[in-house]
């Protein structure tokens, strides 16, 4: 969809208040939403979903500051990593950040989320345990620069750090993740 | 093989992956707060600041901060009002910039 389609759309709902419009954003987007957020907690998909739809409500609930500077999934994106980072807290507040559970996949959410994918499930269960390897910010740097393909200004722009801490932490990420899939025998 | 053409291998699947809807954006839709609530909202804010400055116009709020500041001025402030008031200062503040942190959040693109 392209961004002056967006933007005809943003506008139906904001001037008109028509919902269709933002149903046909939902689903458009739907898709690259949830993907983002099920790398982040690592394939649970009801958690994801949950925060997907907290994405969605909030974006409905905000759309009329949506500038069009850059494109409605960046934008919806910048969102999902705000509920995302939000979620963390809260949970770290609850519990102690060494029995954090949002940094190891849940066997329940791999589980449930093998119907949802057009991907192999061992695939899948591989990506998510390689991504668990890294930590939360290296996990956000790296999955949205080599899964949705953002720049690194892009990606300081959705997650608000400088433009030097993303490279850090792509670096690190990236040599954390290569060790990790040598000793696996993914060089092979 | 580097290390990028590794990840670059790795994650090629996963930049394909689509997430089937399967009822989500059915779901979100139907949790969209209506327009009347929104109105509603909205109009009960204004109506609960409209009777804010009527009580404290009827009232003559004014003088009871120009009593305070007079008071507070006059009375030499004991250590723990000192700290009551900085802490009261220090909530405004930071509720102050959790408002305008919120709002960036969403205005920045």
């Amino acid at each position: 969809m392209g961004r002056l389609n967006d933007i005809a759309l943003v506008t139906q709902v904001t001037v008109f208040h028509n919902k269709r419009a933002f149903d046909q954003l939902v689903r458009e987007y739907q898709s690259p939403v949830r993907r983002f957020l099920l790398s982040q907690t690592m394939g649970n998909e009801a958690l994801s979903d949950d925060l997907a739809q907290d994405t969605f409500l909030k974006a409905y609930t905000h759309l009329s500051q949506y500038r069009g500077t850059s494109s409605f999934l960046t934008w919806l994106t910048r969102i999902a990593y705000n509920v995302w980072y939000d979620y963390c807290r809260s949970e770290k507040a609850k519990v102690n950040s060494d029995q954090f559970p949002v940094g190891v996949p849940s066997a329940e959410g791999m589980a449930v989320s093998s119907s949802l994918f057009t991907l192999q499930s061992s695939l899948k269960t591989d990506l998510y345990t390689a991504l668990a390897t890294l930590k939360e910010d290296e996990r956000t740097c790296i999955t949205l620069q080599l899964v949705d393909g953002y720049a690194i200004d892009e990606i300081a722009n959705i997650t608000n750090m400088p433009a030097g801490t993303v490279k850090s932490h792509l670096k690190r990420g990236k040599d954390k993740l290569a060790n990790y899939l040598r000793q696996n025998g993914y060089d092979r | 093989m580097t290390d990028d053409q590794l990840l670059e291998k790795f994650f090629q699947t996963a930049r394909q992956m689509e997430v089937a809807d399967n009822g989500f954006s059915d779901r979100v839709m139907q949790h969209i707060p209506n327009e009347r609530t929104l109105k509603l909202s909205r109009m009960w804010t204004a109506f609960c600041i409209f009777v804010a400055v009527v009580l404290f116009v009827v009232f003559r709020g004014w003088d009871i901060i120009v009593y305070g500041l007079v008071m507070m001025v006059n009375t030499p402030p004991t250590s723990q009002q000192l700290l009551t008031f900085v802490a009261s200062i220090g909530v405004i503040g930071l509720l102050m910039l959790y408002e305008v942190i919120g709002r960036e959040r969403y205005s920045a693109l």
